[in-house]
């Protein structure tokens, strides 16, 4: 597999906001899976 | 063909795990090629630790997505805690741990058709970001164009 790394190690203000909000959108979206748990996996009765 | 679906598991630890695929607006540019997001998300507030059997199960999952659908996926690395061997020399970011283990386990399946792309973002306030762009290698033009879209935005 071709595996390639490019690392920023001085982002500007623009590149660390848009990271920033892909973390806060990823945790708010995983906060929405877990409450959803049931659909995905219903207890057995 | 569907691009967005969700994925349940149980691993044999007894781990309940969600593989979703949402497709990602990517701020509205067009790359040609749809962008996907892929998470694996533990169901509960484990700190989970998974054997290679588990492992195999996540990149079956999205090798088998990634034959059916002609996208990037990417996937972006949660920071919450994660087993690490205590032993371990370098410590890590529980999120570049995650980088680690996501490019080791289609590095060790050996597979010769993709392309992976590790983004590390330095961030000295919050915690490093690790975000890894996987697609068909035919398609390798298209993660270059994203990259270079993160270089311009980073000028």
């Amino acid at each position: 597999m071709k595996t390639q790394t490019l690392h920023i190690t001085k982002p500007s203000k623009e590149t660390l906001e848009f990271f920033r909000n892909l973390r806060t959108l990823k945790e708010e979206n995983k906060a929405k899976l877990i409450a959803q748990k049931n659909t995905y996996f219903p207890k057995s009765k | 063909m569907e691009l967005e679906k969700k994925i349940p598991f149980v691993t044999a630890e007894g781990y309940e795990y969600l593989v979703s695929f949402m497709v990602f607006s990517a701020n509205g540019m067009n790359y040609g090629i749809p962008i996907v997001d892929v998470s694996i998300t533990l169901m509960s507030t484990n700190i989970e630790h998974n054997s290679i059997k588990t492992l195999n199960v996540f990149t079956d999952i999205i090798d088998n997505y990634l034959k059916q659908h002609n996208v990037v996926l990417y996937y972006y690395c949660d920071t919450a805690p994660i087993k690490m061997r205590d032993n371990r020399k370098n410590k890590l970011l529980p999120q570049e741990f995650r980088s680690k283990l996501f490019s080791s386990m289609f590095d060790q399946r050996n597979f010769d058709n993709y392309i992976l792309k590790e983004i590390r973002i330095t961030d000295l306030e919050r915690g490093d970001h690790f975000t890894s762009l996987i697609s068909n290698i035919s398609n390798i033009d298209k993660v270059q164009l994203i990259e270079n879209d993160l270089q311009e935005l980073n000028k």
